[in-house]
């Protein structure tokens, strides 16, 4: 059976991701995914900012950026 | 049918007219009515009756090769991707468009990688257009 985005996802945790909402971009590190809910710790710099939780339904799309 | 006996001839035309009209529509009444008994009656019998023609008919005409198929358009927009498997295309999000070529079309998204090489996972149900991109400008 093919994989969901959750499961694709939850084999990606600690990898730097950029997420687009319908009107919002998040970048950061993904830190957990879970059901319908996925997190990920914003970065600007070195320091890490806040924690947004994502609902995977809000989600338009998610890049993995090259480093 | 009263019609009455003294009929001018603009008027009489008219008046044979819808006679005739009345009369195809009795006609056509009896006839549905005939078809309906001879459907209720005859049920059984029919189905028999066809498929014997048609076998008949089919090797009498070996000219006919089989027909090219048609074309299978998909009907969601995950069947259309997997159509554009390694193709180039652009689709259009609420947020923004990207264009890259398909590389996987998942469960509930789409795997693309940009010219870049930046790889993106779409969520179909955000997908709101998909174009494909003509190569070799």
């Amino acid at each position: 059976m093919l994989p969901f985005l959750v499961q694709e996802l939850a084999r990606r945790i600690g990898e730097r991701v950029e997420i687009a909402l319908d009107e919002t971009y998040i970048e950061g590190v993904l830190s957990a995914v879970s059901g319908d809910l996925i997190t990920v710790v914003s970065t600007s710099g070195y320091a890490a900012g806040p924690v947004t939780n994502i609902a995977v339904d809000a989600i338009n799309y998610i890049s993995f950026p090259q480093d | 049918m009263g019609i009455g006996p003294a009929i001018t001839g603009g008027v009489f035309s008219l008046l044979n007219s819808a006679m005739d009209d009345l009369l195809a529509i009795n006609t056509q009444q009896h006839c549905h009515n005939h078809n309906h008994h001879h459907n209720h009656q005859h049920k059984p019998h029919k189905p028999h009756k066809h498929p014997r023609r048609r076998h008949r008919r089919n090797p009498s005409s070996p000219a006919n090769p089989p027909t090219i198929p048609a074309p299978i358009i998909p009907a969601t927009i995950r069947g259309l991707l997997s159509d554009l498997l390694n193709e180039q295309i652009q689709i259009t999000t609420p947020f923004t468009t990207l264009t890259g070529t398909v590389i996987s079309v998942e469960m509930d998204y789409v795997a693309m990688v940009e010219p870049g090489g930046e790889l993106y996972f779409v969520r179909l149900d955000k997908i709101n257009t998909v174009t494909r991109v003509t190569r070799g400008v």
